[in-house]
């Protein structure tokens, strides 16, 4: 009987990781929603919207059967609703308040009302009492299409291959967007692919073909195989339990399957660039998958008495941050140390590598030979020792490579609440700090031998405010706090200082030998900017950003918390809340991409038509603004 | 849990690749320098060579770039085993191997279903490979197989194409000697309406476009419960945070209470001030009903375009009333109301989903006319067939606490997903509800208790008492196979010996007669041995007492199947089967006396795990191993079999000789 087993996989699990991205800075400006609340009563009020649905383009066209969702602060739940056949939509009795107004259909991108392009923030909508709001317009813009086959190198078309259109993003930190995740699909049994409602921007297409079973690959020429045929055939029967006969033909090369892109390259540098604009469908990105050199990789784990550690796992991971395009989740190939404390890894691509092991001290335990790791957990508890070592694989093995353990570093400090309206949280023991590695280096958990992220254990705090994280490998670390019911409570994290640098603003370094001390400080002090935005004549200007930015330099960069951009209401009303203190300078634009803001160079163009304006703690700068004069 | 539920089912090959055991082959680090990378083995290097050629199975021509495999449970150095694309002419060479009986050569390559030596039809066993030291194996030959593909398009009643809706292929299988309809492949539609259903083992297959009405509370949290199944392809709905809208906020407002959750299915027209439409589920080719569906015949190679589909909205009704019974909370209940006819299918196959309210009452929104069956239990559980994963579009607003995937003895290719229902605990019901063209109220479904199934474990004579350590489940199986019934089972650890089985539906039931290390010899349940017939919990009351009395003897049979000639029959299989012709149906999922093997290169067998009882084995063809579960098979093979009587602990050998079995 053919014994089956089954392995069940939750799709969503992995989305879980994807969340955890940073949020973007720029921001509409409408708070979540809403928690659960068993005593639940729907919002309502006097007051209706309505308005219709069309494509962009010159001639707008009206779009039927799209969901319609108007969602915010004081509505709940979310209202939503389908356009008709000709493309409307009404919400009746809708409370006073501030609303987001979106359009969703499959294969469209969503969109607010309001925004300029695709996937931009759009223009909040206030409602007062009994104001009836009619004939709004939405656009909705239809996705990108990317469309191709696959082939082999043969020439045939190869089915079953997932294939990705690959944005190139810069966010601060590795990590992929929800957006990103939405963009695979398998190529069907013609090898073709076609990717639907992308967003406009520019993109790579990559496959990513996978070989069954584990081992090494050798693929041999058909010279190869002629030569090695005719060895069997010149060979005489070996008796039983004789030496093995030596070959006369080597070994064929060993080669595994690469992640492949448009138009048939390994390298996403020399991937072909395709930018969509919104509605446009690109044909024929047909290209063949590839198979690569691979290497073996052999050491052993010793301690830092130089015995050789058993049972140990070592991984094989990225060793830089992947760049632009190319694959945010790899692979880690890993093995186990053996009596000798050797390890061996094969199948190894081309590529920048950091070797790593590493075991908490508890789970050590000794053998004749030396340390043998006891029990492996995946809990990272205890005093950690590690090892890596960066290496360059290039298609040629690499053998005796030695990891000797040493212990982890350690970082420790305090939560500090500087308040003068609120009073400190009685209880600090429910708040966590939590480091987060810049590379996937620090933190790295694997599960099934995937990259699943790049978070330190977090480290629970004491209740004098002071916490401890004993096992942090050398990286450079984001730090943020969570839990205590710290949301909403009107405290605001000011700063987390070590070594005179501020880590929010600049990350917290950990270098071999070295450790930190951080102080972390919460404030009830919020300091932030806001005004109303008028045009030349007087009206409330909506249509545009409104961005702040720090003064000094220094700060600008990916994710840096003093480069805020909002767009007003429909009132003209912005707020850009809780910037650190310090010199800023606000303009206002048209149009801009988030991404934008992560470039000094974009951020210079502006210096000159902004206006400078220093916040200091605790203070609520209001700074009304006229544009287009 | 909640949101895209994703099965897949792996050879069992794949866990022969287990992690190397520290100390047992140590790698022995060359020296310094680098060498170009090899693919030969730096370990367990032998004298023996396998080498053959990978050919397409239809077409005869070889499949240059497949990858070619090996597998061997009886290598225990634990080294995964070399691999080798096969060359523009298709051939591979393997060598430096050690000796090993169990050699299994398997292939792959994109588009083919997986070919291993000695297969000769796509899924069938797979055969092995003996080899000894400076042994070759040569002229092994893999075949290769194109399987069907259907597709079709999906336009709405203005000819414009759907996007994102789901379409799924059925099939009929035989389970515990009865049909049951089950469901394959999910595709969706892309930017075009366009799906494609490829991988299709040959058979009969009817193709059915989905759509389920899925009532959410408008109290439900927005956010995950609403996760829409979009994961399916690109191009569903996508909630888009950085606009500020919650991430899958793809329902809409009916009335104050009550929201239609659109995911993989069509976004119906808007209510307006007319009556409610909505686009009911249909089968190819437009009809309502699978009775009514055309079953379209998929051979290897088939690529059956075409199966197209027009959705139309037809009148639609509200169907509200309330629960009763059932002690405990009704929040958050979901009731399915299935087509009849369609209760055993799973997540997908709805007319429409709801969410019972706090104070018990409930209402589906957008029903089409149409019978159905209310259905309530607290563990949804469904078979599917077919290789790969299926993502099985759930409905919104389900909360599972825990979720069991597994594969069924008694139907080689389908596997199950059992869903355990967060909001409900041991309640369960089914009803008829019809559905006609003005609203359905004042329904009351009545919560009926399930039935607890408690005993005791005694132990015949010397057998080991269970320790500590010990972890095993104790499960009871639908008789007839019926997925609806579900399965139930008793995690037994810590030394008990005293077992509640909980949320047992009623009806009647097989015992897995495998316990952990033990075989359940008999149970009794007042005064009557119910091991062969089955435990009937159809009156509703609990069950208690039931002294289940196991031993540790375990039983095998071996031995050697030649072909008339009394040369070894390698690679053909093997079957036990009982000699009570009762026990050729109704026997659950797990029949412990049925069992099968496939043959060694020296034609040896092995059959473990048996139970005490009188069998018939007989050798077939490997395309055969599979023809156990419809009982003709059984009726013809019993003129070619031996009879075989087994006790607890007999360790028997039987040859057998190879018969050629006609099921007319």
């Amino acid at each position: 009987m053919r014994a089956r087993v089954a392995v069940l996989t939750l799709a969503c699990g992995a989305m879980v990781w994807f969340t955890a991205a940073p949020g973007s800075r720029l921001r509409a400006s409408t708070p979540q929603t809403p928690a659960r609340d068993a005593t639940f009563q729907p919002t309502s009020g006097t007051a209706s919207l309505s308005g219709v649905v069309v494509t962009d383009g010159d001639t707008p066209t009206p779009v039927r059967r799209a969901i319609v969702t108007l969602s915010g602060d004081g509505l709940r739940p979310s209202r939503g609703a389908i356009t008709d056949d000709d493309g409307r939509f009404a919400f009746e009795r809708l409370p006073a308040g501030r609303f987001i107004l979106t359009a969703a259909r499959p294969a469209f991108i969503t969109s607010a009302y309001g925004a300029k392009r695709p996937n931009r923030p759009g223009t909040a909508i206030t409602l007062s009492d009994g104001q009836a709001l009619a004939d709004l317009t939405l656009r909705l813009w239809r996705g990108g299409v990317l469309a191709g086959t696959l082939r082999d190198e043969f020439g045939r078309p190869v089915a079953g291959v997932p294939v990705e259109a690959v944005r190139a993003v810069t966010p601060p930190f590795p990590t992929p967007t929800l957006t990103l995740s939405n963009n695979g699909v398998t190529t069907d049994d013609a090898g073709e692919f076609r990717i639907f409602g992308l967003e406009p921007g520019t993109y790579v297409v990559r496959a990513s073909p996978s070989a069954p079973q584990t081992g090494t690959m050798g693929a041999p020429s058909e010279a190869d195989v002629d030569r090695m045929l005719d060895a069997l055939q010149r060979r005489a029967p070996a008796p039983i339990g004789s030496a093995p006969v030596q070959n006369d033909v080597p070994d064929p090369p060993a080669v595994d399957f690469a992640p492949s892109y448009h138009p048939g390259t390994p390298r996403a540098a020399q991937a072909t660039r395709v930018t969509v604009v919104a509605g446009q469908t690109v044909t024929g990105l047909d290209f063949s998958i590839q198979r690569i050199a691979t290497a073996t990789v052999e050491g052993r784990v010793i301690d830092d008495q130089g015995r050789p550690v058993v049972g140990i796992g070592v991984q094989l991971m990225p060793g830089a941050p992947p760049g632009p395009f190319e694959p945010r989740v790899p692979r880690a190939p890993s093995a186990t140390t053996d009596r000798e404390g050797a390890f061996s890894i094969s199948s190894i691509p081309p590529g920048e590598y950091r070797l790593f092991a590493r075991a908490a001290e508890r789970q050590l335990g000794l053998t004749e030979e030396g340390p043998a790791v006891t029990r492996m957990s995946s809990a990272m508890q205890g005093n950690l020792l590690w090892a890596y070592q960066d290496l360059a694989v290039t298609g040629n093995d690499v053998p005796g490579l030695v990891l000797r353990l040493q212990p982890a570093l350690r970082v420790a400090g305090r939560v500090v609440f500087d308040g003068q309206t609120l009073t400190p949280p009685e209880d600090l023991t429910s708040l966590r700090v939590v480091l987060r590695a810049d590379s996937v280096v620090g933190g790295a958990g694997f599960i099934n031998g995937v990259v699943q992220g790049n978070i330190v254990a977090p480290a629970s705090v004491a209740a004098d405010g002071t916490f401890e994280l004993p096992s942090v490998l050398p990286d450079t670390y984001r730090l943020s706090v969570t839990g205590g019911g710290l949301d909403g409570s009107g405290w605001w994290l000011a700063s987390a200082t070590a070594g005179g640098r501020d880590a929010l603003d600049f990350g917290l370094p950990i270098t071999p030998g070295g450790g930190a001390d951080v102080v972390i400080t919460f404030t009830d002090r919020h300091s932030g900017i806001s005004g109303t935005l008028q045009t030349a004549s007087g009206d409330p200007a909506s249509n545009v950003f409104v961005v702040a930015f720090a003064a000094d330099r220094t700060f600008w960069g990916p994710g840096s918390r003093r480069v805020q951009a909002v767009r007003p209401d429909v009132d003209g009303h912005y707020a850009i809340a809780d910037l650190p203190p310090g010199d800023y300078l606000l303009g206002a634009l048209s149009d801009v991409d988030p991404e934008q803001f992560d470039d000094p160079a974009f951020l210079d163009q502006l210096v000159p038509a902004s206006i400078r304006l220093p916040v200091a703690a605790g203070e609520q700068k209001v700074q009304d603004l006229r544009v287009g004069g | 849990m909640r949101g895209i539920v994703t099965v897949s089912f792996a050879a069992v090959a794949v866990l022969a690749l287990v992690a190397r055991p520290a100390g047992q082959t140590p790698v022995v680090a060359r020296p310094g320098g680098t060498t170009a990378g090899s693919s030969g083995q730096s370990a367990a290097s032998g004298t023996g060579a396998i080498t053959g050629v990978v050919t397409d199975a239809t077409t005869g021509q070889p499949v240059p770039g497949a990858v070619v495999y090996l597998l061997s449970t009886s290598r225990r150095d634990g080294l995964p085993m070399p691999r080798m694309v096969a060359d523009p002419r298709g051939r591979f060479v393997f060598r430096d191997l050690p000796a090993a009986d169990d050699y299994q050569v398997g292939a792959s390559h994109f588009g083919y279903e997986r070919g291993a030596y000695g297969r000769t039809e796509p899924g069938g066993p797979a055969g092995q490979v003996a080899l000894a030291d400076g042994q070759w194996v040569r002229d092994v030959s893999i075949r290769l197989w194109k399987l069907g593909v259907i597709s079709g398009r999906v336009v709405d009643e203005r000819n414009e194409p759907v996007v994102g809706v789901a379409v799924r292929v059925f099939a009929t299988r035989s389970i515990a000697g009865r049909p049951y309809l089950v469901g394959g492949s999910v595709d969706s539609t892309d930017d075009r309406g366009v799906y494609r259903i490829a991988n299709l083992q040959p058979g009969r297959y009817q193709v059915a476009l989905l759509s389920v009405q899925s009532t959410i509370l408008a109290s439900t949290p927005e956010g995950a419960p609403l996760r829409p199944i979009g994961g399916l392809a690109s191009g569903g709905y996508s909630g888009n945070a950085r606009l500020g809208g919650a991430v899958g906020d793809a329902s809409v407002n009916l009335d104050d209470r009550h929201r239609l959750a659109i995911t993989n299915f069509g976004t119906p027209p808007p209510p307006g001030d007319g009556t409610p439409r909505a686009y009911p589920a249909q089968f190819y080719p437009g009809v309502r009903t699978h009775e009514a569906a055309e079953t379209l015949v998929v051979e290897l190679g088939t690529d059956r375009t075409g199966v197209d589909f027009q959705m139309r909205p037809v009148p639609a009704a509200r169907v509200s009333g309330r629960v009763e019974g059932g002690s405990g909370e009704v929040a958050n209940i979901m009731l399915r109301l299935m087509p009849e006819g369609l209760e055993r299918l799973d997540f997908g196959v709805e007319a429409a989903t709801t969410l019972v309210e706090p104070d018990g009452s409930f209402t589906f929104l957008n029903v089409p006319a149409g019978a159905y069956t209310l259905v309530m239990q607290p563990a949804i559980m469904a078979f599917s067939f077919g290789p790969g994963s299926i993502r099985l579009p759930e409905p919104a607003g389900l909360v599972t606490s825990g979720i069991s995937v597994g594969s069924l003895r008694a139907a080689p290719d389908v596997g199950y997903l059992r869903s355990t229902v967060e909001h409900g605990g041991d309640v369960w019901a089914r009803q008829p509800v019809s559905v006609g063209s003005s609203d359905v109220t004042g329904l009351v479904v009545r919560l009926q208790p399930t039935v607890k199934v408690s005993g005791r474990i005694a132990f015949d004579g010397d057998t080991a008492r269970p320790t500590e350590r010990d972890a095993f489940r104790l499960a009871i199986e639908p008789a007839d196979g019926d997925p609806a019934l579900g399965t139930s089972s008793a995690f037994i650890r810590n030394g008990e010996t005293t077992f509640t089985i909980e949320g047992v539906l009623p009806g009647r039931y097989a015992l897995n007669r495998q316990l952990g290390r033990w075989y359940i010899m008999s149970a009794v349940w007042n005064g009557r041995d119910i091991t062969a017939s089955g435990l009937d919990t159809s009156t509703g009351g609990d069950v208690t007492d039931v002294v289940i009395t196991v031993t540790d003897k375990a039983i095998e049979l071996g031995g050697v199947a030649r072909d008339r000639q009394g040369q070894p029959a390698a690679a053909s299989a093997v079957i036990a089967f009982p000699v009570d012709r009762a026990r050729w149906t109704s026997y659950g999922w797990s029949p412990n006396d049925f069992r099968t093997a496939t043959a060694g290169a020296t034609g040896s067998f092995r059959l473990p795990y048996l139970v005490a009882g009188e069998y018939y084995v007989v050798a077939v063809d490997a395309a055969q191993a599979d023809a156990w579960t419809d009982p003709r098979f059984l009726e013809a093979a019993v003129p070619h079999a031996t009879r075989v009587t087994l006790d607890w602990g007999d360790h028997k050998t039987q040859d057998v000789v190879l018969a050629e079995v006609v099921v007319r």
